[in-house]
C-alpha cells in the first residue's frame, strides 16, 4: 500500500506539474499581453524639468483649447509684487491692467495678500497652455509656474500630437497612478 | 384644349411658386431670427469677456508707514580685536569701482580638490549683502530675523571673530531675502544703507554712531507711486563716500544728496524734476569730458551729477530714453565719453553718449539691445579688463544664457568669447571678481569657478564646491590673502594667498 501510494504520488506530482506548466502560460500570457497592450494604464504627461515653453502645446493639441494647462507650485512661489510670470517685460506700472499682463487670456488671477505679497492663481478655463507665464516665471522668478497635461481634459490619444512635436522630448507616457509630475519638492500637485 | 390645360398648370405652378416663396421666405426669416436669438443668448467663448483694469488685485492705497525706526539704536560689544592682517575692499566694486583687486599679494595658482581653505565661516540672516573690508575688519549689513533688526556686523578679517554690532529694529518681511547692500568705509567713516533706506554713519573702529538719515521719511513724496523711495525687493543701493562726503541717491524729493560725514549736514541736494526713483544700482563716479561726475541709473532714467568744483551737486545731464522698470547692475564707463547701462528682467543693455558743447552736457542713447542681442546683466555689474567687458548673461539671453562671455568695448552686441553651451553658471545671477589675470566666479549654488584670463578669453582652471547653499548672489570681496563670499545664509572667508595659511 505504501509503495503504491509512493509510486502514485510521484506520478501524480509529475502529471500535475506538467499540467501546470502547460496551463499557466496559456492563462498568464494573454493576461500579461492584455495588460501590456492596454494603453489605459498609461497617460501622457509633460516633464516640467525638460519643458522649454516653446508654445507647441497650445497649437498642436487636438483639443481646443489645449489640454495643457499651467499649474502653480505654491511652495516655490515668492509671492512677489513684481512677478515675471504675471507681468510683461518692461512694464512701467505694476497693476492688473490688461496691457501689463503677460497672459494673453488673463488666466492668472492676482490677489493682494499682505504687504509686500501677492498670490497668483490659475483660471484653468481660460488657460490655453501657451506657456508664456511659465517662461517668465522661470527667467525672472523661482520657476513655480509649470505646464502639465490636465488628465481630466486629455483624450489620451495613442499618437499624441504634442508629444510628437515637442522639441525637447519633454512629453512621455507615465503610469496612470502617477499621472502628474509636480514641480514641488513635496510631490504634491497644487492647482 | 391643350392650351387650356397648359394655362391651368401654369397658373397653378405660379400659385404654388408664390406660396413656396412665401413659405421659404418665412422659414428663412424664422431660421434667421432663431440664429440671431441663439447668437445673442448663447455663450460662444470659454468665459465671458472680462475687462482687466488696474486695481483688480485689491492692492491697498500706498500709505506712509506709521512705524518709527530709531536708526542705530542698539550697540553690542562682543569681542576684542585680535590681530591686524592687510587687505582692503572698502566698498561696492572695490577701491577703483571696477571690481578688480589691485592688491599685490600673490595668489595661489591652484588648490587641492576641496578648494581654497576656509579660514572662517559665520551664519547670516537670509540675504545678498556683500562685505566691505578695511583695517583688518570686515563689515556686513545683515538682517537678524529673530530680533527683526537691521544689523551692521563687524568681524575680524583674520579670524572671523565678531567684534561688535550696531543694530535697530525695523520690521520687514522676507522678500527674496532681506539684506542687499555693501557698506562704504574709510579710515574715519563707515556708511550703511539698510533694506528700507535707513542710513547710518559710524566710526569704523569703535562703532560709535555719528548720524542717521531715514530716506523714506525725509525724501518720500506721500501718495505718489513715483515718490516712493525704497524699490521693490528693498534697497540695493550701496553708499559712496567721496572726500568725506556721503553721496546718496534717495529719489523722491531729491535725486541725489551729499552729506558731510562728520556732522551729517546736507551739503548739497540735486533737484529731481522728473521724479526719478531709487533703483538697485549704485552711484558710480566717472570722469567724462574731463569732468568728474556721479553717474546714476535710476528707475525712470540715467543722470550725471557734478562731483567737483563750484557746481557740485548740479544735475549736468539726464536722459529718460533708457528707463527699464528694474535695474540692478550699475553703469560702466566705456570710451569716447560713452557709458554702458544694463536693465533687468530681459531689458538688455544700452550705450549712452554724453556730449559737451562747452557749457552744457547732454546724453543720448546711441544703441540699445535686448538680452539676447547683446551684453546684458540681470544683477551683477560687468567687469572691464583692458579692451574687453565680461558678463554672465541672464536666463533670457537665448543660446548664450548663463554663459560667461566677453565683448569688445567698441561692440556690445557681438561676443568675442563665450564659455560654450556646456559651461553655464547657475541662473546667471552669481557674482564674479578679478584679481590680476584670474577671475573668480560664483554660481547661484555657491560653486566657485576659477578662471585664467587671456585677453578676451578665459580658461577654466578649477571648480570648487564651497558650501551647499543657494542664491549666492552677494558680491565677493578680495582683500590681501582672503576672498570673502556668501550664499544666502553663510559668509565664508577663503585663503587664496600663495604663501600659505599661517
Amino acid at each position: 500500500m505504501k509503495e503504491k501510494n509512493k509510486y502514485q504520488s510521484r506520478r501524480d506530482f509529475v502529471r500535475k506539474a506538467g499540467q501546470v506548466l502547460v496551463v499557466a502560460p496559456l492563462v498568464a500570457l494573454p493576461v500579461a499581453l492584455a495588460r501590456k497592450t492596454n494603453a489605459s494604464g498609461y497617460v501622457w504627461q509633460i516633464d516640467p524639468f525638460k519643458c522649454t515653453q516653446c508654445g507647441q502645446c497650445k497649437t498642436n493639441c487636438v483639443k481646443t483649447p489645449s489640454a495643457v494647462k499651467c499649474y502653480h507650485a505654491y511652495p516655490m512661489c515668492g509671492y512677489c509684487d513684481l512677478c515675471g510670470g504675471y507681468l510683461r517685460q518692461g512694464v512701467k506700472t505694476i497693476n492688473t491692467a490688461a496691457e501689463n499682463q503677460l497672459c494673453p487670456t488673463g488666466a492668472i488671477i492676482r490677489q493682494f495678500v499682505e504687504e509686500p505679497y501677492f498670490e497668483y492663481t490659475i483660471d484653468e478655463d481660460l488657460c490655453d497652455g501657451c506657456g508664456k507665464c511659465v517662461m517668465g516665471c522661470k527667467d525672472f522668478g523661482n520657476g513655480s509656474l509649470y505646464l502639465q497635461i490636465n488628465q481630466g481634459l486629455c483624450d489620451n490619444c495613442n499618437d499624441c500630437l504634442i508629444a510628437r512635436k515637442c522639441p525637447s522630448n519633454a512629453i512621455s507616457r507615465v503610469p496612470a497612478d502617477y499621472q502628474y509630475i509636480p514641480k514641488e519638492k513635496d510631490g504634491v500637485l497644487h492647482k | 384644349m391643350m392650351f387650356c390645360i397648359f394655362g391651368m398648370v401654369k397658373r397653378f405652378w405660379r400659385m404654388i411658386s408664390r406660396r413656396n416663396n412665401i413659405i421659404i421666405i418665412t422659414f428663412a426669416a424664422i431660421v434667421f431670427a432663431a440664429l440671431l436669438v441663439w447668437w445673442l443668448t448663447d455663450d460662444h467663448y470659454p468665459s465671458d469677456i472680462a475687462i482687466r483694469l488696474p486695481g483688480m488685485d485689491n492692492r491697498p492705497k500706498p500709505e506712509p508707514r506709521s512705524d518709527s525706526v530709531v536708526i542705530g539704536e542698539f550697540f553690542d560689544t562682543l569681542n576684542n580685536f585680535d590681530e591686524y592682517v592687510s587687505g582692503s575692499w572698502p566698498r561696492f566694486r572695490g577701491e577703483w569701482f571696477d571690481n578688480i583687486c589691485r592688491d599685490t599679494t600673490p595668489l595661489a595658482e591652484s588648490w587641492d580638490p576641496s578648494g581654497p581653505p576656509v579660514v572662517w565661516k559665520v551664519t547670516l540672516g537670509e540675504g545678498y549683502a556683500g562685505p566691505a573690508v578695511f583695517n583688518g575688519r570686515v563689515y556686513l549689513m545683515d538682517y537678524n530675523e529673530r530680533r527683526k533688526a537691521d544689523m551692521l556686523r563687524c568681524f575680524s578679517l583674520k579670524s572671523g571673530t565678531e567684534l561688535w554690532r550696531r543694530w535697530y529694529n525695523v520690521d520687514i518681511k522676507r522678500n527674496h531675502g532681506y539684506s542687499r547692500t555693501i557698506p562704504a568705509v574709510t579710515d574715519k567713516y563707515l556708511v550703511t544703507i539698510g533694506p528700507r533706506s535707513h542710513v547710518m554713519c559710524l566710526d569704523p573702529v569703535s562703532g560709535d554712531l555719528k548720524w542717521t538719515i531715514d530716506m523714506e521719511k525725509d525724501y518720500e513724496i506721500p501718495g505718489k507711486v513715483k515718490g516712493r523711495i525704497t524699490p521693490d525687493f528693498y534697497s540695493g543701493q550701496c553708499p559712496l563716500i567721496d572726500d568725506n562726503v556721503a553721496v546718496l541717491a534717495p529719489g523722491g524729493k531729491a535725486l541725489m544728496i551729499g552729506v558731510d560725514c562728520e556732522t551729517g549736514n546736507i551739503l548739497w541736494k540735486t533737484p529731481n524734476p522728473d521724479t526719478l526713483r531709487m533703483s538697485h544700482t549704485s552711484i558710480m563716479p566717472m570722469v567724462i569730458h574731463g569732468k568728474k561726475m556721479y553717474v546714476y541709473n535710476a528707475i525712470g532714467g540715467v543722470c550725471g551729477v557734478s562731483a567737483e568744483g563750484e557746481d557740485k551737486g548740479k544735475l549736468l545731464w539726464q536722459t529718460t530714453q533708457w528707463s527699464p522698470a528694474t535695474v540692478a547692475a550699475s553703469p560702466l564707463l566705456l570710451r569716447n565719453n560713452e557709458i554702458a547701462v544694463f536693465g533687468s528682467y530681459g531689458a538688455g543693455g544700452a550705450k549712452i553718449r554724453i556730449s559737451f558743447n562747452g557749457s552744457d552736457y547732454s546724453a543720448s542713447v546711441i544703441e540699445s539691445h535686448k538680452a539676447m542681442e547683446g551684453i546684458s546683466s540681470d544683477q551683477q555689474t560687468p567687469i572691464i579688463t583692458g579692451d574687453y567687458i565680461w558678463s554672465v548673461l541672464p536666463e533670457n539671453a537665448g543660446p548664450l544664457k548663463r554663459q560667461l562671455v566677453s565683448y569688445h568695448l567698441s561692440d556690445l552686441r557681438q561676443t568675442v568669447w563665450t564659455s560654450g553651451k556646456d559651461n553655464r553658471y547657475g541662473r546667471g545671477l552669481g557674482p564674479y571678481i578679478v584679481k590680476g589675470d584670474k577671475l573668480f566666479l560664483l554660481d547661484d549654488d555657491a560653486n566657485l569657478f576659477f578662471f585664467k584670463l587671456e585677453g578676451p578669453s578665459a580658461s577654466l582652471i578649477a571648480r570648487y564646491v564651497i558650501t551647499d547653499g543657494i542664491e549666492a548672489w552677494g558680491p565677493m570681496a578680495i582683500a590681501g590673502n582672503y576672498l570673502i563670499m556668501r550664499d544666502s545664509k553663510n559668509l565664508v572667508c577663503l585663503f587664496i594667498g600663495k604663501n600659505g595659511l599661517s
